[in-house]
């Protein structure tokens, strides 16, 4: 009956107090958030963007916390392992697993990640990007573009 | 300035304030702030900033009964002296441009909008959706803890996930595909594990 406009997926922010993805249709851009099984979706239209920022910042997002809980499983049944005799292979695997964990959820703490921002009058979108600066700067620049060709003056309007 | 609430029922969202610093959250004038690199006032981290001006009202010409002529136009079925400019799509009444409503490819008046809203016909004016993606992740990851339950939570899994390719493929998206991916993984995963502890139980049992 009706005819969707496409969605392109421009990125995302998976933070532990919040977790959007953002996605760009034609005069604006639609921010899915997740509100437990749910997605709350709004938009940031392009005529109505005030600032579109970009910034570094640290830190894996979620993965830290996700990589710590299987580091605290692993520690747990390593010392049920403890408990049981003639489990020494057993629990020394378990034991560098948590090791391991341990340092890969210290070491996403330190991911540099590019964020950016778009602020609207009523509601803003944000997307991060791990790694990927020059992806972040494309896509900075891009929303850039399409704010202020949304914004220029038409004729049509008085 | 506040973001809308959650619809009818929905617990208010944070409120959001406007432009701030994005490493502290500080308010900002953005009428003060130019573009390139810039240092938040409060905290002094540095951001690129590339601020805009809106212009604050957009009003849309509306042609009048009086500029057209009687004979030139037809009245709007609610404002009476603005001239029509459309059919609805749906019920057929005369429109004017303050009436008309664009969306999915179709102009609607604002009854009919209402209406198709509330019923959920009009993809793009809804805010509330199933996350099925966010679904199928979650019982892939959480069923790689329980994998003794793999052949129920598996299954699971690869049913969510084709409901989150399903709904992508109705909302007309293009990308975000990795976390649908991961999801049939895990769902495989766990599957094939389950399949191997039970033939492990069996040939052992056997023996």
């Amino acid at each position: 009956m009706s005819e969707r406009p496409l969605r392109v997926h421009v990125g995302a922010h998976m933070g532990l107090a919040e977790r959007m993805r953002v996605f760009r249709i034609p005069d604006a851009l639609e921010v899915d958030s997740s509100d437990h099984f749910e997605i709350y979706r709004r938009r940031v239209f392009l005529d109505e963007v005030l600032l579109v920022t970009l910034h570094k910042g640290w830190g894996g997002g979620l993965y830290p916390w996700v990589i710590g809980v299987l580091a605290l499983c692993c520690a747990c049944t390593a010392a049920i392992f403890f408990a049981i005799p003639d489990s020494e292979e057993l629990r020394n695997g378990f034991l560098i697993a948590t090791a391991a964990l341990v340092l890969l959820a210290v070491a996403t703490v330190f991911i540099p990640a590019w964020t950016v921002t778009v602020y609207g009058r009523r509601t803003r979108a944000r997307m991060r990007y791990r790694f990927r600066e020059g992806k972040a700067r494309a896509v900075h620049a891009e929303i850039c573009a399409a704010v202020a060709e949304a914004q220029r003056p038409s004729p049509d309007f008085v | 300035m506040s973001e809308p609430l959650g619809g009818q029922g929905q617990r208010p969202r944070r409120a959001y304030a406007g432009p701030a610093c994005p490493h502290c959250g500080t308010a900002l004038d953005v009428s003060r702030l130019a573009a390139g690199e810039q240092a938040c006032p409060a905290c002094a981290k540095p951001f690129l900033a590339m601020p805009f001006a809106p212009p604050e009202a957009r009003v849309e010409t509306v042609s009048t009964l009086i500029e057209a002529g009687p004979e030139a136009a037809i009245p709007c079925a609610r404002h009476a002296g603005n001239a029509a400019v459309a059919n609805c799509s749906r019920c057929g009444v005369f429109m004017c441009a303050l009436c008309k409503i664009d969306i999915d490819g179709m102009s609607l008046c604002p009854s009919c909008f209402d209406r198709l809203t509330n019923e959920g016909v009009l993809s793009s004016a809804r805010t509330h959706l199933r996350d099925w993606r966010g679904i199928s992740v979650a019982f892939g990851i959480l069923g790689c803890f329980m994998y003794v339950l793999g052949l129920i939570t598996g299954p699971l899994t690869l049913f969510f996930a084709w409901m989150g390719f399903r709904q992508r493929r109705q909302l007309n998206e293009r990308g975000g595909i990795l976390s649908l991916v991961m999801a049939v993984l895990f769902g495989l995963m766990q599957i094939g594990f389950s399949v191997f502890l039970i033939w492990a139980i069996v040939s052992e049992a056997t023996k």
